[in-house]
């Protein structure tokens, strides 16, 4: 599978990384409850839990202070509600 | 560590970041031992005893190689290659075969007239073991026939192994593909990274969203008692099955393809619209076709494959598919469901070679026809495949025909989940090719733009937790 006309940046690790990580941040701050959720699972004897813990909590509240957290969470729980299926 | 999951998107993109900083300074003996550091990690998720198991199975194969490079006397070389692949076949029978063995041998009273009586103990199967020893098997006999020269590494062997986006559900990666890769040292990604991130938001959505839903909307509840349902919902959670299975694993190796890409290695494709094939050949060129490939390659041609007389090939052929079904797991369900694609091998190479097939094989009638067969062929042995046992198998053979009635769990949704499916076999492969390309020439935020879209689309239609993928258990 390759591109016929591959541009030069088609297959740059720099821009690859950029983009991932990009992708995670926006991801993260459009859901933020299930990264703060699973920090509270799962980092517990650490010492840097603290840190990491004010962090998504952070950014968990900057995203409903933005109003995007509510949004996206609303939508999903509307789309859940009407295909009447929620499992696992 | 599932692919869809917290844990997997903070693991990639710290191993993502590092492996490309190490490739940056030049430190590559670093980069690819942080690769193999990650890669046990990933599967000491599981177990890290079990972890220790895939070290040592690197090590066999790592030695059998070096006796292989080490030497062009065929005796001690053979010798090596049997005694590698023995011993991976053996682990492999021990701890995936030996609980079905004797739980058989105790149901057919079998033990009693052997005058055995070893006491049951639940072996724990250890995740992966049939993909992690395939592979294993692959680079002692690639380094046997001189397909590649075996590496002096012993970190690069157990890299090859237990690379993480392949250990777990593959693809098979062949040894002579991949270690000249890892030798190599790669500068860019493997792939444009359009094209591979599309694989991964596509591959979690075919799991996290089609495969999860049907699986739960169809398929599980027919399947655990299909004597409760109509025929005609037992024939759609069978056709649904069909679509849950390949996007569930499809979904697996797209993933799989895609981040190995990005970090810079190439994997080879396992799919290609397989429910279009025509035939029982044709559909193994199209489905899992690393495991297809691997096992033409390293049990039907060494078993004389075709160029010995039609009834050696017939036997070459029903062996590697029983074989095949096995490997599936310890259950006579796959064991039939390989028999029977090992006789509708023997049956198509038997067709193919009259005067009439060669006749009619470019008639569109004749093709429908094959399609339709092998449409009602394929479902019906994917029955043997999910059932846990042949009496289930049974009851939904005996549902579909005895209480055969209008489907009433064919909602809107569920229709358009299989027809997304349909979909996917019927639009053009090259499609996707095209949309990467038109992709990779947007500017960059449009790019971020496009595929946090995605993201936040697939994380609205998921369900709060995903299922394991299918292929784990094997």
């Amino acid at each position: 599978m390759t591109d016929i006309a591959e541009p030069m940046h088609s297959r740059s690790p720099r821009r690859t990384i950029l983009i991932t990580l990009a992708v995670l941040a926006l991801s993260w701050f459009a859901f933020p409850a299930a990264v703060a959720g699973w920090v509270t699972d799962h980092c517990e004897d650490w010492s840097f839990c603290p840190a990491l813990q004010s962090i998504t909590d952070s950014v968990d509240s900057a995203s409903r202070s933005a109003g995007v957290a509510g949004t996206f969470e609303a939508g999903r729980d509307s789309v859940r509600a009407s295909l009447g299926i929620d499992f696992y | 560590m599932l692919f869809p999951s917290i844990e997997f998107a903070i693991f990639f993109a710290l191993v993502l970041s590092a492996n490309w900083a190490l490739s940056a300074l030049g430190l590559e003996a670093l980069r690819k031992w942080m690769l193999l550091v990650a890669s046990l990690g990933f599967y000491a998720f599981w177990s890290w005893s079990f972890a220790l198991l895939l070290v040592a199975v690197s090590a066999v194969a790592y030695s059998v190689g070096r006796v292989h490079e080490a030497t062009s006397n065929p005796r001690p070389r053979k010798l090596a290659l049997a005694l590698g692949v023995g011993g991976a076949l053996l682990l492999l029978g021990y701890f995936k075969y030996y609980n079905f063995a004797l739980a058989t041998l105790m149901n057919t009273g079998a033990i009693d007239l052997l005058g055995i009586h070893p006491g049951f103990s639940e072996v724990v199967v250890p995740i992966a073991i049939s993909f992690f020893t395939f592979h294993a098997i692959s680079y002692m006999v690639d380094g046997y026939f001189g397909r590649m020269v075996p590496t002096r590494s012993l970190r690069d062997v157990t890299l090859y192994i237990s690379f993480f986006p392949h250990l777990v559900a593959g693809p098979i990666v062949r040894a002579a593909d991949f270690i000249p890769q890892i030798e190599a040292n790669p500068r860019t990604t493997a792939r444009p990274y359009s094209a591979a991130m599309a694989l991964i938001v596509g591959g979690l959505f075919k799991k996290v969203v089609l495969a999860n839903y049907l699986a739960v909307a169809i398929v599980d509840p027919v399947f655990i008692a299909p004597s409760q349902f109509a025929g005609g919902d037992i024939l759609l959670a069978v056709v649904a099955y069909a679509f849950q299975i390949y996007f569930d694993f499809s979904a697996y190796t797209d993933i799989a393809i895609g981040v190995a890409a990005l970090l810079g290695y190439r994997f080879p494709e396992n799919f290609n619209q397989p429910y279009r094939s025509l035939s029982p050949r044709e559909f193994w060129t199209r489905w899992h076709i690393s495991l297809s490939s691997w096992l033409r390659d390293y049990l039907y041609i060494p078993l004389g494959g075709s160029r010995h007389g039609m009834l050696r090939t017939v036997l070459a052929l029903m062996v590697t598919m029983v074989l095949g079904g096995l490997w599936h797991g310890a259950n006579v369900t796959f064991v039939l469901w390989g028999t029977l694609h090992g006789l509708a091998l023997v049956a198509n190479h038997l067709w193919a070679k009259t005067s009439l097939a060669r006749g009619v094989k470019d008639q569109w009638l004749y093709k429908a026809c094959c399609l339709a067969v092998m449409t009602a062929f394929i479902l019906a042995t994917w029955v043997f495949f999910r059932s846990p046992d042949i009496s289930t198998a049974g009851e939904v053979f005996s549902g579909i025909l005895q209480r055969f009635d209008v489907p009433t769990l064919l909602t809107p949704f569920l229709s358009a989940l299989l027809a997304i499916g349909v979909l996917t076999q019927l639009l053009p492969s090259g499609l996707r090719i095209g949309l990467s390309g038109a992709f990779m020439r947007t500017p960059v935020a449009l790019q971020i733009f496009g595929l946090t879209a995605a993201v936040i689309v697939l994380l609205i239609l998921a369900p709060t937790a995903a299922a394991p993928f299918i292929y784990f258990q094997f």
